[in-house]
């Protein structure tokens, strides 16, 4: 090999080799722009799970205060994303593994590799069983009344059908997610129409909520709180997106509009369909035959299935890289790893696919749970007590001569912090029950637990991190 | 696109970082690079935490005060 082409050969296997690892981009490879950002931003967030969001919040408004409380809460959790993530991942070309190695240590982090892990096989776990219940419902527009089991077994199949592309073709398969996002919103768009066309829009603007709380605030709250809960999640993509933008300016707005706005957007069709098909809960393969006739719905039946697949694909691919952030894993063949990703979704999809349906709700609160303190923590700890500034060289340390090695590689303050944020959302919302307590109505549980984390998180560094000369602090 | 590379894999300097602390050398070449604010990438202005926060703190409350009178 000559001289340049080797050296390119060696810039090559850099790139590929920081990318999968989560190792910083220097700005100078980063060849993003905005557009590619909103892209991916879009077919990140856009999925048919915003049809059970926007679902969800049918449960507690009608269409008009819905409209305006599922786009607020689609805007406020973004702004927690935004600032958690993109100055850190922006900055320094780093994920958001890498960036919560300051705040939680450099074994600490494996808690957010969890959490990464979980939340991305949760959604996972949701598109298999909508992709399921979608199969049920091709059945019964051709009259064959499927049986129940019909619905999980066709999900476990998706599961080994998605292990099976990420062996062959996973790259292939990831380059048609934008498309598969534009075309779902598309999708969303021609549902809306369809059901608005159905029953007229004075009807839809009169449906009831479906199962109101007496407490008018109470249920704009908790309308709220699922798209808050919703787009935090987005967390454990945010860094790996922005990383390759040399510009913090100007991936802002492709994530806001991308990752945040776009969700309330793609929810508003499953608030719709939720208040209009209560038994739907949002999830259109419940009447697409329905209100769009046999032809039209089975051909967007067969897209969902298609899509979903698409999409699962990508999200078992972010989980596979996620579980091999542990050495133990990294050892292992990527084939694998990808086993790791897929036999959770396989049990949950195939065994358990209704009583996951039916649970939802707690699934969108363990996300605030998860992701709102970490937010909280890591906007106090970049934007505040480290004005702006990692030490990358400790980041990558694995030992105690990383600044960020703490208590043998833990940062206490930081899991006491977390512990805190976890308690506050506990406390102000069940995630069984969806009892709220005082004040969750004005205040939402996500929003407080992301103020809670933070405080905890700078009053435990002020008072144990700094006087100790831990976590490379300027006194 | 990915933009031609400006940083060297080898240069003495991430060899140097490579030896003390056992790191990969590709990446202790990406860690010396990064430090070098001519590597980071360009942060946020005042301006653009000031309409970030008009979009996702002021927009959303205009648009619980409306919706709340529907």
């Amino acid at each position: 090999v000559s001289g340049p082409s080797k050296a390119a050969i060696i810039t090559t296997e850099i790139d590929d080799a920081a990318a999968e690892n989560g190792w910083p981009q220097p700005r100078s490879r980063r060849g993003w722009g905005p557009f590619a950002v909103f892209s991916t931003s879009v077919s990140t967030a856009i999925a048919t799970w915003c049809f059970i969001i926007g679902g969800f919040a049918a449960f507690y408004l009608p269409a008009g205060q819905g409209t305006f409380a599922v786009l607020a809460g689609s805007l406020i959790g973004i702004l927690f994303i935004v600032l958690a993530c993109l100055p850190a991942s922006s900055k320094y070309g780093i994920d958001a593994v890498s960036s919560s190695v300051p705040q939680l240590g450099t074994r600490g982090s494996m808690l957010a590799v969890a959490l990464v892990y979980s939340a991305t096989i949760g959604w996972n776990v949701y598109l298999f069983v909508l992709l399921g219940r979608a199969v049920v419902s091709i059945g019964g527009a051709f009259g064959v009344t499927l049986p129940d089991w019909t619905a999980g077994v066709a999900g476990a199949l998706a599961v080994i059908l998605v292990l099976v592309l990420l062996r062959t073709g996973a790259a292939a398969v990831r380059q048609f997610s934008q498309m598969v996002a534009i075309a779902v919103l598309v999708l969303a768009f021609v549902i809306m129409g369809l059901l608005i066309n159905s029953v007229g829009f004075d009807a839809l603007l009169a449906a009831p909520a479906v199962a109101p709380t007496d407490s008018v605030s109470l249920n704009w709250a908790s309308a709220m709180e699922v798209l808050i809960a919703s787009n935090l999640s987005w967390w454990a993509y945010t860094g790996a997106m922005v990383r390759n933008s040399p510009s913090a300016r100007k991936t802002l707005w492709p994530v806001v509009l991308g990752l945040g706005l776009a969700v309330g957007v793609g929810s508003l069709t499953g608030l719709y369909g939720g208040l209009l098909v209560p038994d739907s809960n949002g999830d259109p393969t419940q009447f697409l035959v329905e209100v769009g006739g046999p032809v039209f719905g089975v051909v967007a039946l067969l897209f969902i299935v298609l899509a979903n697949i698409g999409t699962a694909v990508v999200g078992t691919y972010a989980a596979t890289v996620a579980v091999r952030q542990i050495p133990a894993v990294r050892k292992l063949s990527w084939v694998k790893s990808t086993l790791i990703g897929v036999v959770p979704s396989v049990l949950l999809a195939g065994f358990f696919a209704q009583t996951v349906f039916e649970e939802f709700s707690v699934f969108l609160a363990f996300l605030g749970i998860a992701f709102a303190p970490i937010a909280g923590i890591q906007i106090v700890d970049f934007l505040v007590l480290r004005r702006q500034h990692y030490d990358i060289h400790s980041i990558y340390l694995t030992d105690p001569r990383s600044k960020y090695w703490y208590w043998g590689g833990v940062n206490w303050v930081g899991m006491v912090a977390f512990a805190a944020g976890v308690a506050t959302y506990l406390y102000l919302l069940d995630p069984v029950t969806y009892v709220a307590r005082d004040p969750f109505q004005y205040t939402t549980a996500s929003i407080p637990t992301v103020f809670v984390a933070g405080l905890v998180y700078w009053l435990g560094t002020k008072l144990f991190l700094i006087p100790t000369g831990r976590g490379g602090y300027s006194r | 696109m990915i933009a031609p590379a400006k940083i060297t894999v080898a240069s003495a300097g991430s060899v140097a970082i490579a030896a003390e602390s056992t790191l990969d050398p590709r990446l202790a070449g990406l860690i010396e690079a990064i430090t070098q604010p001519e590597n980071q990438g360009e942060a946020l202005r005042g301006r653009d935490y000031v309409f970030l926060l008009l979009a996702t703190v002021l927009l959303p409350v205009a648009l619980i005060i409306v919706g709340g009178q529907l």
